[in-house]
């Protein structure tokens, strides 16, 4: 499907590339670097022959649309390609550039500044206070008093006035962190702001206004304004700005990723994506945006096919692949990968702390305490490292440390989300709501679209019974996984709290929706991948150790949810609806192979499953509950035949055994007595009542 | 290095647990057999009650080779073929072999040792993972106050301490402290070795290059264990006032050099090395580091004790106006803060130091800190007594008894102090005093003249307690030893024994100095003796530079040097220097033996000097003192000078009388040099006797005989102590007589005698005094051939 890249192609990426990461080393974007050299260093060994001369590469798939093109390479972003004035500035500056570069390797923010910026941006404190004045300064650029600054920033390469304020906000930053102190200590609400910004802005406004043109721009200054302005809230700028600096330079992987950031929702990437340039990176940033949205279907994963068969070895890539198949909960599948990264590339930290979240789940404690010891070994003191070593005392209940690690990781980066959220979960389970809101609200702020912190939330607060800000948050999650049954059961059951009925019943519905999206029936070309099913599978947690559900079989639907559905229908009065939602309750002890007749069902599976009730689920402690209420139900009913039989086999499965056998007491008497005469039914229905009621 | 927490011991909770779980009330349904359950259950206690059994290896050098040698013995009955050994074995091959099964043995670890507690049952019903676990019976070890459920709860606790990071360094230590095992378990259970168990992420293909740096760390110590053995350290420096051995050091070093954290108890032992090295900064250094390391720890109230190691360090080297100020501070914080036993301990310590340097203390500012020095010990003595200090009662009582002695008081008072404190020293062990108290005993033993007991009490603590007793008083004893061997004329036999001091005693600066000191007295007085004047002004001006601290080494030298000074003739020298040491020790208030000798040997420049009439009151006071203080070797010094007066006073039957009595006596006291002089003073006064009678009558014949006798008896005594000056006085004496007799061969063979031993005297000499004799001579024996 994906056209080798010929020769030539390859070798003008590979330029691009290199010049991609020096150009970021330059201006000191070191994970933009290190993520440049990494896709630099994941060509094929094999050498092509060069017989394919495609540099078209179209997609064949036409809804993203997105060629996998080189971006342009004769802009004015290399090196060698500077407008005559900008490289006379910077060869002028070369030496104080070198020095402001080494200011900054040495994390001297305030010199690394000063050297280009001795004074030129105003007090931020006294600029946001008095705005006119600011104001006036920004207007008065050409009058003489003012004109101090501007001309200094006139006479300023764009390379040094990028360090130069990208140093400022670094600075910021610092300063930001240390002012917050302790994590979820007194000072650290989460409200302290980059103090360094207002300056920033106004330099870059200043300096856009007097570069209208476009043309002359290398795309960093406008990487770092849209930055800022994301920084202030200003999402739409935000937007605008760091699609023009991907326009003017496309190989800055962190403009990529702040406006990633920003994209909440499908939509928006489609119509962002419009904007947007066709290129490479383009087709990267969409696969990345669209994992990072969890979205996945199978669109995504043939893109990443495709651009796998360019990058084999890109750990990036992989991580991304398996992040996609984690969303879906293919935990099998998303644990190879990662075990493969790791043997590939042991030293690789970054989203080790996704690979233990899948260890997590999957109750892998002998490899999660082996990952968390290379980790630790490999560098104790990075967010992941701790994050996995939190995760593994988590899974052996210790939550005191695993809190301790948490904070670790948060004191190292205070923007690493998944660490708030896990230690939201840590919270929860030491009874600590107040600290678990806290944290999960900090995830939440950081990443509005993290919807296990949503959910978190939810849960938090469905603890402390107030369960109308539950289901705000429930819905949140929700809207974030429209996907996932569970997050439609917690809206379901909260919507139940607050007694709207009709709405809990539809999130149920939802919920069982969803849930049994993929039966056999469904297409196979659809969104849902038969992989679903296997890690429905491992989510369900049945057998714990994936794969071996077979494939071919039909998912059950959620007793549960069946149940909690009848018993609505059942406070809304409506008793056939909760009949029938009782008996699909008990139908799915069989699975729906299995007819109305267990019996027939039994027989047919008994070769195939050693379960009884084959691809069913058994006998749980909610299909009894059902059938003990169909029991009821018919007895009340007078069908005391079925209901004789219900009871019957609940004697035999065990549960309830001694209101069934009052039950089959009861039927027997009035069986009896209809013998005898026809009377009597008020009394048992009265004995109905008492019994649903207890 | 791990705080507590060490392979081995994670190998006994291994043991214990599989002890535990295996164990059943009846013993035939027991996982092992009876015995080897002692065995095992001793091999526990061995290592977790600290002293239980002298033969452990302790925690530090446990090694699964000792697990081995125990378990071999027990097989389980259940299992044929198998020992428990084997068992063990696969125990800890089995159930670790991952990191995370670390995690878990820990956290099961109480639950499957411990019988569970009420509540326990519930919350095991509830955990799934803890309901697995097997069932645990009611055992021995099952109780939570048992020392092993002491240990294992510790352990458990240490556990949950831990740092992430720390358990992997545990974990990897284990590993490598089991791997001496592996061939014999891939032997046996070849399904336990496979890799995909122990390294379940399989990462160890892809990283065989860069891990093998992390797998061989070996760390056998804890914290703990270094920190006890500092503390064993210590407590041995303290008792016997040594330092620690090189192998020892070199050991210890080893062990800490894993860990970065050394523990502050290790400057403190730096301090006691530095201290005893003589390395005076080092020492202050290291003290005053200890402290500060420790200050966080305790509180303000080991502030006097501190202030006490300086005090005594700083008297150590001579420094006594600090001593006396910090002591002084230590007084005044003990009582501040009611620590009876530091304040008595200081107050004895000020008044052992004022004892013993009186002099430098009083300069240094030093008044009697509660009345006078008796009061002061009987202060002390009640004060121990009410806080049951019995070592300080013990060392207050031989005080006592020094101070009678040195008064010059009743000796039955001092002997009952004496053995008030033998008393106390057996029956509360007091092994730190025992050495001490038999020193004093010896001395007021030899003060009575009985040099033979004395004699045998030095060589009981030498030979029965010194292994227990602090170096201090070996040395003393040997010492004293060697001088007694001196004063009866076996130079070598005393080098001999100062030689045979342990090779520990020259490595503590003080030790060394003593005890060079000591031998160059001897050897000054061997080489007076041999009247090698050369030799004798070197010996004496290096003894005088090195200036000894001690009193009785003082008094010694300076007796020496009186004696150099009269051999060269240099009388009214040596009558300055006996008059200037009379007025220093009355002073200082010294001990009355001191104060008699000094009188003595006043009273015998004067007889030298040709003044017997001014010697004569001097003499008598000497000797009438010595008597009352029954100090008998004093006694007998004082009337031989006595006497010696007396002939030159020409009361020669009067002297006669006096030697007959006290001869007898002297000679039991074993100083060949005291016995001599008596001898050769004896006959003196024979022979004035003679030269009383007419010539020719029975009297003078008789007379000459009985001086030719004792000149020939002198002329022996003086032989063994090698006294030239003596011998050849002696031999001249003896011609005269021999011409007096008229027999002329004999006069001559007397004569060529003489001569020959004034030749052989004179090449002796040369021989001795080879290049840089001086500084040789000084040196003991062994110290010569090494040099």
């Amino acid at each position: 499907m994906a056209y080798p890249l010929s020769q030539a192609a390859k070798l003008e990426l590979q330029t691009q590339l290199q010049q991609a990461v020096v150009a970021c080393t330059e201006r000191c974007l070191y994970h933009s670097a290190k993520w440049a050299a990494e896709l630099l260093n994941s060509f094929p060994e094999s050498e092509q022959d060069g017989q394919k001369l495609d540099s078209g590469l179209y997609m064949s798939d036409n809804t993203s649309n997105i060629s996998l093109q080189s971006p342009p390479v004769n802009r004015n972003a290399s090196a060698s390609n500077l407008s005559p004035r900008e490289a006379h500035l910077e060869e002028r500056e070369r030496h104080r550039y070198l020095l402001a570069q080494s200011f900054f390797n040495c994390k001297e923010f305030h010199r690394c500044a000063a050297v280009f910026l001795p004074k030129v941006i105003p007090n931020p404190t006294a600029s946001s206070n008095t705005p006119s004045k600011a104001k006036k300064a920004t207007k008065g650029k050409s009058q003489v008093g003012t004109g101090k600054n501007t001309t200094e920033q006139d006479t300023l390469s764009q390379k040094s006035l990028f360090l130069a304020l990208y140093a400022k906000y670094m600075l910021g930053e610092k300063l930001r962190d240390e002012e917050s102190e302790m994590i979820l200590g007194p000072q650290d609400g989460g409200v302290a702001v980059n103090k360094e910004l207002v300056g920033i802005n106004q330099a870059l406004e200043d300096w856009f206004r007097r570069h209208p043109d476009s043309s002359e721009s290398q795309g960093w200054l406008e990487y770092l304004y849209g930055v800022v302005l994301a920084k202030g809230k200003n999402e739409a700028d935000a937007k605008k700005w760091l699609i023009r600096s991907i326009h003017s330079y496309s190989y800055n992987w962190g403009a990529w990723q702040e406006l990633a950031n920003l994209i909440e929702s499908a939509d928006e990437l489609t119509s962002i994506a419009e904007q947007l340039p066709k290129n490479l990176m383009t087709y990267i940033f969409h696969i990345y945006t669209c994992q990072e949205l969890y979205i996945a279907n199978d669109q995504i994963h043939q893109q990443l096919d495709q651009i796998q068969e360019y990058f084999p070895k890109n750990a990036f890539l992989k991580t991304q692949r398996a992040l996609l198949w984690y969303h879906v909960k293919d935990f099998v599948r998303a644990e190879t990968i990662f075990n493969s990264l790791l043997k590939t590339d042991p030293f690789r930290l970054d989203a080790l702390d996704h690979y233990s979240n899948i260890l997590f789940v999957m109750v892998r404690t002998p490899q999660l305490a082996s990952l968390a010891q290379h980790a630790s070994q490999t560098d104790r003191f990075r967010p992941e490292t701790c994050v996995v070593v939190g995760n593994y005392y988590s899974l052996k209940s210790e939550h005191e440390k695993a809190v301790i690690y948490f904070r670790r990781a948060l004191t190292l980066d205070r923007t690493f989300l998944s660490a708030w959220t896990l230690m939201g979960h840590e919270y929860t389970e030491m009874k600590n709501t107040h600290a678990a809101i806290e944290s999960y609200r900090r995830a939440v702020d950081a990443n509005r679209r993290d919807y296990r912190a949503w959910y978190g939330l939810g849960q938090t607060y469905e603890l402390l019974e107030m369960y109308a800000y539950a289901l705000w948050y429930y819905q949140r999650a929700a809207a974030l996984r429209s996907h996932d049954p569970k997050m439609w059961h917690a809206v379901g059951s909260c919507f139940a709290r607050v007694d709207r009925l009709p709405n809990a019943v539809r999130a149920y519905k939802r919920a069982l929706a969803v849930g049994a999206f993929h039966e056999p029936g469904a297409a196979p070309g659809g969104p849902f991948g038969s992989e679903l099913e296997t890690g429905e599978a491992v989510d369900e947690g049945v057998g714990g150790g994936g794969g071996a559900w077979p494939q071919a079989a039909a998912t059950v639907m959620d007793p549960d949810t069946l149940w909690q559905i009848a018993a609505l229908y059942e406070r809304m009065g409506e008793p056939e609806e909760a009949a029938a939602y009782m008996e699909l309750t008990l139908a799915q002890e069989e699975g729906p192979d299995g007819g109305a007749e267990p019996e027939a069902a039994d027989e047919e599976d008994a070769v195939a499953a050693p379960a009884p009730g084959g691809q069913g689920c058994g006998v749980t402690d909610t299909t009894s509950k059902a059938r003990m209420w169909l029991a009821r139900y018919e007895f009340a009913r007078g069908g005391f035949a079925r209901a004789m039989r219900l009871a019957t086999e609940l004697c035999q499965d065990g549960v309830e055994v001694e209101d069934a056998k009052a039950l089959v007491r009861d039927i027997r008497a009035r069986m009896e007595r209809d013998k005898e005469d026809g009377g009597g039914g008020g009394s048992v229905d009265r004995k109905f009542g008492r019994e649903m009621v207890a | 290095m791990s705080r507590y927490l060490t392979p081995s011991k994670v190998s006994v909770l291994a043991l214990i647990w599989l002890y535990s779980t295996s164990w059943s009330p009846r013993a035939e349904y027991n996982g092992f057999e009876l015995v080897s359950y002692y065995d095992i259950l001793s091999f526990v206690i061995s290592l977790i009650v600290p002293g239980a059994s002298p033969t452990a290896p302790g925690w530090a050098a446990l090694q699964l080779s000792d697990f081995e040698r125990i378990l071999r013995a027990g097989r389980r009955a259940s299992w044929p073929g198998q020992n428990a050994w084997d068992v063990f074995l696969q125990k800890i091959w089995q159930d670790f072999t991952c990191l995370d099964d670390l995690h878990s043995f820990f956290k099961i670890l109480p639950f499957d040792v411990f019988a569970p507690t009420a509540e326990e049952r519930i919350q095991k019903e509830l955990d799934h993972e803890l309901n697995k676990r097997p069932k645990i019976r009611e055992n021995p070890i099952s109780r939570r106050n048992s020392p092993v459920g002491l240990f294992v709860r510790r352990a458990c606790l240490e556990f949950t301490r831990l740092q992430f990071d720390d358990t992997i360094k545990l974990w990897e230590s284990f590993v490598s402290y089991r791997a001496p095992t592996e061939a014999a378990v891939r032997k046996r259970h070849p399904e336990l070795m496979s890799l995909n168990r122990a390294d379940p992420l399989m990462l160890h293909s892809s990283l065989d290059g860069y891990l093998s740096h992390q797998t061989n760390v070996q760390e056998g110590a804890s914290n703990e264990d270094v920190e006890r053995l500092l503390e064993y350290q210590i407590e041995q420096l303290q008792k016997y006032g040594n330092r620690v051995p090189e192998e020892m050091k070199r050991q210890f070093q080893a062990m800490v050099s894993p860990g970065i954290s050394v523990p502050s108890l290790s400057h403190f032992v730096n301090f006691f090395d530095a201290w005893r090295a003589g390395d005076y900064t080092s020492a202050f250094d290291n003290l005053h580091r200890y402290f500060d390391y420790t200050m966080s720890i305790r509180d303000k109230t080991y502030y006097q004790y501190a202030l006490l190691h300086m005090a005594v360090l700083q008297a150590d080297f001579g420094c006594f106006g600090e001593a006396y100020a910090a002591m002084q501070e230590t007084i005044a914080t003990a009582r501040e803060n009611q620590d009876m036993s530091c304040l008595n301990f200081s107050l004895s310590w000020l008044y052992h130091l004022s004892k013993a340097y009186p002099g430098q203390m009083k300069a240094a500012g030093y008044r009697e800190v509660i009345g006078s020095e008796r009061e002061g010990l009987e202060f002390l003595e009640s004060k121990a007594r009410d806080d049951k200090m019995w070592s300080l009662l013990s060392s207050t009582l031989l005080s006592q008894t020094k101070l009678r002695l040195s008064n010059g008081d009743s000796i039955s008072q001092a002997l009952e102090h004496l053995y008030e404190s033998s008393h106390l020293n057996l029956h509360h062990e007091l092994a730190s005093v025992t050495g001490a108290q038999m020193l004093m005993l010896s001395s007021v033993l030899s003060r009575l003249g009985l040099s033979e007991p004395a004699k045998q009490q030095a060589m009981v603590l030498k030979v029965c307690h010194g292994r227990s007793s602090p170096v201090e008083e070996n040395l003393r004893a040997t010492c004293r030893l060697a001088y007694m061997a001196a004063q009866a004329g076996k130079y070598t036999r005393a080098m001999d024994l100062l030689d045979g001091m342990t090779p520990e005693v020259n490595r503590v600066l003080k030790f060394y100095q003593y005890l060079t000191t000591y031998s160059g007295i001897l050897k000054l007085k061997q080489q007076l003796h041999h009247n090698n004047i050369v030799a004798s002004s070197h010996l004496l001006s290096r003894l005088k530079a090195a200036s000894p601290l001690d009193p009785e080494l003082n008094l010694e030298l300076a007796l020496l040097e009186v004696d150099y000074l009269i051999r060269q003739q240099k009388l009214p020298t040596a009558f300055d220097l006996v008059e200037d040491l009379g007025v220093r020790l009355k002073d200082e208030g010294a001990d009355v033996y001191q104060r008699i000798r000094v009188l003595s040997c006043k009273g015998k420049v004067f007889s030298r000097a040709g003044k017997p009439e001014m010697g004569f009151s001097v003499a008598l006071r000497a000797a009438n003192a010595s008597l009352k203080a029954r100090i008998m070797p004093a006694a007998w010094e004082a009337v031989g000078v006595l006497c010696n007066i007396l002939v030159s006073l020409k009361e020669f039957a009067a002297a006669v009388k006096l030697l007959d009595g006290i001869t007898p006596q002297a000679l039991e006291g074993e100083d060949s040099m005291l016995c001599a002089e008596l001898f050769a003073t004896q006959a003196d006064a024979h022979m004035g006797i003679a030269g009383n009678a007419e010539s020719g009558t029975r009297e003078r014949s008789r007379s000459l005989f009985e001086a030719n006798r004792f000149l020939s008896r002198a002329m022996e005594w003086y032989e063994r102590v090698e006294d030239l000056n003596g011998q050849l006085e002696m031999l001249a004496k003896q011609a005269i007589i021999c011409r007096l007799r008229g027999d002329d061969t004999a006069t001559s063979k007397k004569a060529a005698e003489y001569v020959h031993l004034h030749d052989r005297s004179i090449e002796r000499m040369k021989e001795e005094s080879g290049p840089d004799s001086s500084f040789t001579l000084l040196m003991p024996e062994k110290q010569k051939t090494t040099e």
